[in-house]
């Protein structure tokens, strides 16, 4: 998408959304985003996109106008993210309770499973997932965003997926592929 | 070592998409209460911040007599006569003056921020605020900003691209006085049913009044239109009365100047979009044919047989920007369809497809060629199903990716 927009030559920039209809459309996106960060804590989920919020209205109208206010209204969360964490450490929980939501789900089991590995990683590699692999970031947005250099992203990376890896264990990992997960090229 | 290489990229790509499934889980009914969240907790994060502002403001003011601090500038003489010097407003009476340029109902406000005597604030040119404003027809936010800005009026008073935007219409009016009045009659694709209407009234002096009024709340339309018609709003935005609110905001320092006479465009360093579409049209391959050109957006309707694509043509020069792509390229996380290839002279060619997100194949919507030469130059064709820039329908395209890819790599290009 980001390659289509950006072949649109001659288009004028899109023009920059109002609080609310910006918060309307990326919202969603950045509840999920909060959600995998936590590893599953609706709650705290929406406590953070909401302090990130929060931040991202008190300098809206500048945020409002940068190229990609929702890239930074994700950093933000991020950083929200591990600044929670450092001040909550010792209260660190995962969560066992799970929004009874209607979807269609290949295997609920493994969902869950992975919600439960990513909260147990470290924060910051649990960020680095999550950019990475959920956002899409290359390792130099990522670093940039968490104030890491790019050998620290790929190290954390790195070992976080093997600890998924580890923490999902073999029949989950046999379990996407038998969901039809399995990659195309 | 790099991360593909030691965990294999069918295990990454799994691991995606099985994150995207696991976020499927987050709930959805907190959405809506999102926004008045983030405001209450912007608004007390503000306040403490402003809190250690307000003792050095007050001392500011008594020292220059309390008078003339934050007078009138020219943002406000297009209104009338030049104003004399204005006390800031409250947020109160400026919700009041806005209330006052409604018809007849009964207003909510739920956001209004003024810059007040916060001189040292980051919005002192800058009033904003959201009502829900109910004329017995149901309740719809509307949404107010009064800037004394730095755009003139030819950037800050636009339509929105029909292309990219959805837009019902959109009437843009230069007046006399030089400011430019723009109706603009938009919708959201993310939310079936919404209208959102917004009008702008831009002055030569960088202030600029706005209103957008939604039909409902923006993401729940509960009404077929917002309340206020087209002439409605004109004349809200237009209005007089907001000359209050600009004159008790300070001048912008970085309020626009005259336009200097020998200001030129800048050359555009690549060919124009009408040479790229010719280029691109020299190249289509026997049995399709182009339909349509939008030169504005380097854009050709191709045909083939009863199968209709449009493909977007992107060239980027030689230089800092072409390797930037070249090395995002490169480097950037490998979707399911994607294939890169490295030809003997360096040069990188990648095919993709993909579907609604990079990473999405069911359906594909999107199909791509790209070339990136060792010079940072690279050429990119972008191709999908769909009337405009924001709706996407699945569905054999005109031209394959392979055909994409033989049309990229022309030498056509680098003439």
């Amino acid at each position: 998408m980001e390659h289509i927009l950006a072949a649109e030559s001659g288009a004028p920039p899109v023009e920059a959304p109002d609080f609310p209809a910006f918060v309307a459309s990326r919202g969603r996106q950045l509840l999920r985003t909060a959600f995998l960060l936590t590893g599953g804590d609706a709650h705290l989920a929406e406590d953070l996109v909401q302090e990130a919020l929060g931040r991202v209205f008190v300098k809206w109208r500048r945020i409002s106008r940068l190229e990609n206010p929702s890239g930074y209204a994700q950093t933000v969360l991020v950083n929200t993210f591990l600044s929670h964490r450092r001040r909550r450490s010792s209260t660190e929980r995962v969560t066992d309770v799970l929004p009874d939501v209607a979807v269609v789900d290949p295997d609920p089991a493994l969902r869950l499973t992975l919600l439960r590995a990513l909260g147990e990683l470290p924060a910051q590699d649990r960020a680095v997932l999550v950019l990475r692999f959920w956002e899409d970031r290359s390792v130099e947005e990522t670093a940039a965003a968490l104030r890491l250099s790019s050998t620290a992203v790929r190290s954390r990376s790195s070992r976080a997926l093997a600890r998924m890896r580890g923490a999902l264990g073999a029949d989950s990992v046999a379990a996407m592929e038998k969901a039809g997960l399995r990659h195309a090229g | 070592m790099p991360v593909e290489e030691e965990h294999g990229q069918d295990f990454e790509a799994e691991f995606a998409r099985a994150l995207r499934g696991a976020a499927d889980l987050a709930p959805e009914d907190a959405l809506f209460g999102l926004a008045a969240g983030a405001e209450r907790r912007g608004r007390r994060r503000r306040g403490r911040r402003r809190a250690a502002l307000v003792g050095a403001v007050a001392v500011a003011v008594l020292v220059a007599g309390g008078a003339g601090v934050l007078g009138g500038g020219a943002g406000a003489q297009l209104f009338g006569p030049a104003a004399e010097p204005v006390r800031p407003m409250t947020a109160e009476e400026v919700v009041q003056l806005v209330t006052g340029l409604l018809p007849p109902g009964s207003v909510e406000s739920k956001i209004a921020e003024t810059p007040g005597s916060s001189k040292a604030s980051r919005g002192e040119h800058q009033n904003f605020g959201v009502l829900e404003f109910d004329d017995g027809k149901g309740v719809s936010v509307i949404v107010y900003s009064v800037d004394r800005g730095t755009q003139r009026p030819d950037e800050a008073a636009r339509c929105s691209d029909p292309f990219t935007t959805p837009q019902d219409s959109c009437e843009r009016t230069v007046r006399e006085d030089g400011s430019v009045v723009v109706i603009d009659k938009r919708r959201d694709s993310n939310f079936p049913g919404q209208r959102q209407w917004q009008g702008t009234w831009a002055l030569p002096d960088g202030t600029v009044v706005r209103v957008t009024e939604y039909n409902g709340q923006p993401a729940t339309p509960a009404r077929e239109e917002p309340p206020l018609d087209a002439g409605q709003l004109a004349s809200m935005v237009t209005s007089p009365a907001w000359a209050r609110v600009v004159a008790a905001m300070p001048p912008n320092p970085d309020a626009p100047k005259p336009p200097k006479e020998e200001e030129q465009p800048k050359q555009a360093a690549t060919p124009s979009p009408a040479e790229l579409l010719a280029t691109l049209t020299r190249l289509l391959p026997p049995g399709t044919a182009p339909s349509g050109a939008d030169e504005q957006h380097a854009t050709l309707t191709v045909t083939a047989g009863e199968r209709t694509s449009k493909v977007s043509v992107l060239v980027e020069p030689a230089g800092e920007q072409g390797r930037k792509n070249r090395k995002g390229a490169e480097e950037g996380l490998p979707t399911p369809l994607e294939v890169r290839e490295k030809l003997p002279d360096g040069t990188l060619v990648v095919t993709n497809r993909f579907g609604n997100g990079k990473t999405a194949t069911d359906p594909v919507l999107h199909w791509t060629a790209q070339v990136y030469y060792p010079d940072g130059r690279n050429v990119q064709l972008y191709e999908w199903n769909g009337e405009n820039g924001y709706d996407f329908r699945p569905g054999e395209p005109a031209l394959s990716v392979d055909q994409l890819k033989a049309a990229v790599l022309a030498p056509d290009w680098r003439k």
